[in-house]
């Protein structure tokens, strides 16, 4: 197998359920050594699509490739996939330790041969402890690191985890999220992984795939689709907390172009012509806001602050102004004075323009700019 | 206020204790009448002390018959039983896992057969057998209630087979596990609970049967009740002895078997290993 | 209104202590979070304030009233669980005002009470609506609503919000706000989420295997955690540890560590030389692509994009070990960074935190960084 070609290939994959068209032509390819996140809300059919590739259910149309092969009607059985269910199911009626070794037994390893292996899984998910108990005597968070455990056992080159860490303690999932970059760069195999928490997909991503309305809308390296992304509904979901739109229209004035929105106007530059209305994106930490007047350039608004939410290094600020809602972040630059009105700072060059038919990336804003009712 | 509680809940154990012991007090006429000699079981007065005899059990081992007959309870009631169990779970798990159009009505239907009376089939089956040369034949006794085991188990397992989440067949097919392997290795440990409910209460409905055996059964065929029925009149008159030492007896199996496997039957093993469903 | 207090409070279960001996005082008047993962006891204790559990041993005091014997019912609590308990068939309105019926209230008092709770909570467009037709989080809403309209002087909060979507999730903080804000109740509320926390107390009991570890306003808690726990489980991810070293003697004391390029003078009360541990959020943490006033060297293993477009950065310092650590920096400045190899970092000296070998914080202070004014 050469580097450039994939180890997993999904085309055009549809699945309707009744009359609910879920997933509506995927396509995507993974590398062989990724570590690819699939990120989506959680009703945005990630685990359909990975149950597809195991074998668990069936298409209605489109194609699998595996390591090259087509393998869109083979039985669950053939596929070689290390893989941790959304839902998964642990044997009640065996130890933990047999539950792990579970794959290797039925991939015909030898007691002696599957200890090690079963250790070294056991060790990394912390269970070790824990390996001559029944599953009913383990806590919830405990069984999950089973099913983890046992899913990453299974000696493959491929393995597929749907939402492993959902549910979890926070602390917990921050220690399993350490843990599986550090598997990935202690093994070859490629990753399949899915999250609806985007920072969860952000940190463990190599690649990161989004999906949204049972379609692949953009995938590729987190920061570059977070610098710039192509599409609107990839600013929207990718990123915490999520991007501020506004709607605006631009106009060529004077022979330059000109966006309004309900805050402000503002020039902007055009990577594609368009005329009329837009959707403006703007990064919450593009949002300033401070108590006193205005700093540098760009536009200044006043607002009211709705919710301050204290995330321990960073503060989310809900904020009012002209009739508007908008998210910031930043690193309580506010301080703790019980504020309610202040002033919101946002730099032209930080806009980014969509097309509000299909969504596509049409331009930025420019430096100069103002605001309507600063 | 915990004071209070605990005198009503004596309250309530009182009663049920009285309640159990109305209820016992036949059986425990039976036993006691077992080792009673003839003279002290019908004397006039009940007789709570007396002296022990072992004589009625003794003549029930010597009874014509009696080994053969107690034999033949013990072939039917497992030999049944288990046929029964192995056709009802591959069809529990088949009704379960693929769901053929109208299982719901399918299943309603299994369960009337039971509620038919017995008398009611009693002769169009003797006919049937008679017509087939089944009559008297061990096969055609053990079949017979092997059919009428299989709509209770089968009720039975789908229920404990539904319970046990499909989770756990994917979990051994996406590891490489055939579908024999599904069936046998992963559901099967997991519905002993319901496969020993069916058990017992089929075990018990076909070790207590009387009418069919009675009626389509013969010579090798034949059960204790039977003889139960057949043999209480002695000289014209009722032999209580017979009848409570070869009940003791009787009931004396089932009751051994119900204390074994009386774990098994508290279910909830599997409560809390799936995740995303229940 | 009246305070909490709990005194020698214990419950044990089985072997498990579940409550250990703890004695505090929940402030009147005021919101205090009981915060810690799940198994600290927080919701015991909670229940046992409730009148829900009996504690094993000790007693509970509303202001100078013994409660310790009570029922719930006569201890003029309310109290919102983690799952709304509304009456279904009927409507918001009907829901606020039937306990009040049942506490023989009159009247004009009922509905002035029922108004000023609908108001508050911002209940009003769907007050004559039947709670069924709700979803979760109103629904929840209205059992907050419910409580606050009975004016209890105390009401319990019990992980409220955890199983509301986001959106609602907002909308039930800005309204517990606004409840707190302007009432005067003695609030406790239990929860394991770090940012719920902080945002709505106003201190924060941090629990740990059955105690209160430390209680403090959340900033005061996050910024100088009393030990080595507080720093671990606030933050996202929380405080990175080292192992250092005070070495010299009593006169002159200095904090010996591969992270410093020379070692640091260090004073305090009752220091001596010795093993100790040096922590340091990872915000905390100055990185530069290009060597830096005060900077050492460090690898970057990986970096990823985080909460309002900060990067994470997976760090190792030669000589610190094998064990990677984290440092969270501003988008511009991640930006600069490669995405792997030799940057420079720098540990602002008033950021540093030392901690003692039982894990528990040093009176320790750095005349250097008195120096520079902070």
């Amino acid at each position: 197998m050469t580097a450039s070609q994939p180890v997993l290939r999904f085309r055009d994959i549809h699945k309707t359920y009744g009359r609910t068209e879920v997933l509506r032509g995927v396509d995507l390819a993974i590398q062989p050594g990724d570590f690819m996140v699939m990120y989506g809300s959680p009703a945005a059919g990630k685990s359909v699509l990975m149950r597809i590739l195991m074998g668990l259910e069936k298409a209605d149309s489109g194609s699998i490739q595996l390591r090259g092969e087509d393998v869109t009607n083979a039985p669950a059985a053939d596929r070689s996939i290390g893989y941790v269910p959304q839902s998964f199911a642990l044997y009640p009626h065996i130890s933990v330790r047999d539950n792990i070794g579970y794959p290797l037994q039925l991939a015909g390893l030898s007691g002696p041969e599957a200890m090690p292996i079963i250790e070294r899984s056991a060790e990394m998910l912390r269970i070790t402890e824990h390996l001559d108990k029944r599953p009913d005597q383990l806590s919830g968070g405990q069984k999950q690191r089973v099913a983890i455990a046992r899913g990453i056992a299974k000696q493959s080159d491929l393995y597929v985890l749907d939402d492993p860490l959902a549910g979890l303690d926070f602390k917990l999932r921050e220690q399993l999220v350490e843990d599986l970059r550090t598997l990935k760069s202690e093994t070859r195999a490629t990753f399949l992984y899915t999250t609806s928490d985007i920072v969860e997909a952000m940190t463990l991503a190599d690649t990161l795939a989004v999906l949204d309305r049972g379609a692949v809308v953009e995938s590729g390296n987190p920061a570059g689709m977070y610098d710039a992304p192509a599409n609107v509904r990839t600013m929207a979901l990718v990123g915490f907390p999520p991007a501020n739109f506004l709607l605006g229209s631009v106009s060529i004035l004077n022979g330059q172009t000109v966006l309004e929105t309900p805050l402000f106007e503002s020039a902007v530059e055009l990577t594609m012509p368009i005329d009329g209305q837009v959707v403006v994106g703007i990064r919450p930490e593009k949002v300033r806001v401070s108590s006193g007047a205005h700093k540098g350039e760009g536009f200044s608004l006043p607002a009211r602050i709705l919710l301050r939410e204290d995330l321990g290094g960073e503060e989310i600020v809900y904020l009012q102004t002209g009739g508007q809602t908008l998210t910031s972040v930043d690193r309580h630059t506010l301080g703790h004075n019980d504020v309610s009105d202040v002033i919101v700072h946002i730099h032209p060059s930080d806009l980014a323009l969509f097309d509000p038919r299909g969504g596509a990336r049409v331009g930025r804003g420019s430096d100069r700019g103002q605001a309507r009712h600063g | 206020m915990s004071e209070q509680k605990t005198w009503k809940q004596r309250g309530y154990y009182l009663l049920l204790w009285i309640v159990a012991l109305i209820f016992f007090a036949p059986v425990f006429w039976i036993f006691l009448a077992a080792f009673k000699t003839a003279g002290d079981l019908i004397s006039p007065e009940f007789k709570f002390f007396f002296t022990p005899t072992l004589d009625n059990i003794r003549n029930i081992f010597q009874t014509p018959n009696f080994w053969s007959y107690f034999g033949m309870s013990f072939i039917l009631s497992i030999g049944a039983v288990l046929i029964a169990l192995v056709v009802s779970f591959l069809a529990a798990y088949s009704f379960s896992r693929y769901k053929p159009t109208g299982t719901n009505f399918i299943m309603f239907l299994l369960l009337s057969v039971r509620m038919v009376p017995a008398s009611a089939v009693v002769v169009p089956v003797f006919l049937m057998y008679s017509a087939v040369g089944a009559l008297k034949t061990l096969p055609g006794m053990l079949l017979f209630y092997a059919m009428f085991c299989i709509p209770f188990s089968l009720w039975i397992l789908k229920g404990f087979l539904d319970g046990v989440s499909l989770r756990f067949d994917e979990t051994a097919l996406v590891n490489g596990g055939s579908r024999m392997h599904v069936i046998t290795k992963v559901v099967l440990p997991q519905v002993k609970p319901g496969l020993v409910a069916a058990a017992i209460f089929n075990l018990i409905f076909v070790w207590n049967e009387f009418l069919f055996n009675y009626i389509l059964g013969g010579n090798g065929s034949t059960m204790i009740p039977v003889l139960l029925a057949t043999g209480v009149k002695q000289g014209g008159m009722t032999d209580w002895s017979f009848i409570a030492s070869l009940s003791f007896i009787y009931v004396l199996p089932p009751i051994i078997m119900i204390y074994i496997f009386q774990k098994y039957l508290l279910v909830g093993m599997t409560f809390g290993t799936v995740r995303g469903e229940v | 209104m009246a305070d909490v207090r709990v005194e020698n409070l214990r419950k044990t279960y089985g072997s498990m202590n579940a409550v250990d001996d703890v004695n505090f005082s929940f402030p009147e008047s005021s919101v205090t979070c009981l915060l810690g993962p799940s198994g600290c006891g927080k919701t015991t204790l909670m229940r046992i304030i409730a009148g829900l559990e009996k504690p094993t041993a000790g007693d509970v005091y509303f202001g100078d009233r013994k409660v310790t014997d009570l029922p719930p019912s006569k201890r003029e609590i309310g109290m919102v669980f983690q799952y709304p308990v509304v009456y279904k068939g009927i409507t918001v309105r009907q829901n606020i005002e039937l306990p009040l019926k049942s506490e023989k209230i009159s009247a004009p008092e009922r509905t002035r009470r029922v108004n000023e709770v609908i108001e508050m909570l911002t209940l009003g467009p769907v007050a004559d609506k039947d709670v069924s037709r709700l979803d979760n989080g109103t629904r929840q809403k209205v059992s907050v609503a419910r409580e606050v309209a009975r004016q209890p002087r105390i009401i319990l909060f019990d992980e409220p919000i955890t199983n509301v979507d986001a959106t609602a999730k907002l909308q039930l903080k800005r309204a517990f706000k606004e409840v707190t804000r302007r009432l005067s109740q003695t609030i406790v509320y239990v929860t394991h989420d770090q940012t719920e926390a902080m945002t709505l107390a106003d201190q924060i009991a941090l629990m740990r295997d059955g105690r209160i570890v430390q209680c403090d306003a959340p900033r005061e808690l996050y910024n100088r955690p009393e030990d080595r726990f507080g720093g671990w489980f606030l933050g996202n991810p929380g405080m990175n540890f080292f192992d250092a070293e005070f070495a010299g003697d009593n006169r002159f004391l200095t904090l010996v560590s591969p992270l410093f390029p020379s070692p640091v003078a260090v004073e305090g009360a009752g220091l001596s030389a010795g093993p100790v541990t040096l922590g340091i959020r990872p915000e905390q943490i100055l990185a530069n692509h290009e060597r830096f006033d005060g900077a050492i060297p460090a690898g970057l293993d990986r970096k990823s994009i985080q909460i309002g477009g900060q990067y994470l950065l997976t760090l190792r310092v030669e000589g610190l070990g094998a064990t990677p650590f984290k440092a969270k920096v501003g988008h511009e400045s991640g930006s600069r960074l490669p995405d792997t190899g030799r940057i420079w970092i720098r540990l602002p000296l008033e950021r540093v935190t030392l901690f003692g070998a039982d894990g528990v914080r040093l009176p320790a202070r750095f005349p250097a960084a008195a120096a520079v004014g902070v």
